[in-house]
């Protein structure tokens, strides 16, 4: 079975020097399609329409954290199974765990390294659909 | 290729320089925070203060490394780890307290002002532990 097709990755990040970079290095070093959200909230309003194949998800937020969206997307039919990556700072192991637990696929621990980034997302986005 | 490679070098350490750029300013608005905290005379007074500090040294814990300088990351993280044991007491500072987050804070604004060609996180920097 061959590994569907990432091309489109819906952003979810409050900190803007993070979402530039992130950004960046998506769009550039990975040639990804990239729609940045900037809050939890914004994420829910524009996940439908964004069609996303991947979200990349801060943990921490202002307003909505990262693991509540995650519990709205899933009840938005266009995306509830779309595939969540947390992305933190906050990375112990049972921290992880429990990101895991929430549903996410994946864990990308900050700071990230933009070099690594994109190999870091479709090395999950492989294992996710192996 | 070669032009592509080297355009996308141009933006990414343009963006590391913004970054560097604002570092000073960012630690400068984490001692305000630290001023108001050590100086706090109330349980509700700490609380108020502590969730914004948090906030501001988790935001840099995870983007420093991202930009050039893991030593902040890693300074601001262990930082953050000390402010989250204080905010489980909900109770104005104690003198060793005091004493620890301001040891963090000089650790923080020593880790920012080293260029990030010699960022490497070292045991010399323990904040709290002197």
């Amino acid at each position: 079975m061959t590994t569907p097709s990432l091309d489109k990755i819906l952003l979810v990040e409050d900190d803007p020097d993070i979402q530039l970079i992130a950004v960046m290095t998506l769009e550039e070093l990975g040639g990804f399609s990239v729609e940045a959200c900037s809050l939890g909230q914004e994420a829910i309003d524009r996940a439908a329409t964004a069609a996303p194949d991947l979200i990349l998800l801060d943990v921490m937020m202002p307003g909505m954290d990262g693991p509540t969206t995650l519990e709205h997307l899933r009840r938005i039919p266009e995306v509830a199974d779309v595939p969540v990556v947390f992305l933190t700072a906050r990375s112990q192991p049972h921290e992880i765990a429990e990101y895991m637990e929430k549903g996410a696929v994946g864990v990308i621990r900050k700071p990230f390294d933009p070099a690594e980034l994109c190999g870091e997302i479709e090395r999950i986005w492989t294992r996710c659909h192996g | 290729m070669a032009e592509g490679a080297d355009s996308r070098h141009r933006k990414l350490e343009a963006i590391r320089r913004r970054f560097a750029e604002g570092i000073e300013a960012r630690v400068d608005e984490i001692e305000s925070a630290v001023v108001g905290l050590t100086e706090a005379r109330s349980a509700a007074a700490v609380v108020e203060v502590l969730d914004g500090l948090i906030n501001s040294v988790h935001r840099l814990a995870g983007s420093g490394g991202s930009f050039g300088f893991p030593l902040v990351s890693h300074v601001a993280s262990s930082f953050e780890t000390l402010l989250r044991d204080i905010g489980k007491g909900k109770d104005i500072l104690s003198g060793d307290e005091r004493e620890r987050v301001l040891a963090s804070l000089a650790a923080l604004r020593a880790a920012a002002g080293v260029a990030p060609e010699h960022q490497e996180p070292s045991s010399q920097f323990r904040p709290g532990r002197q």
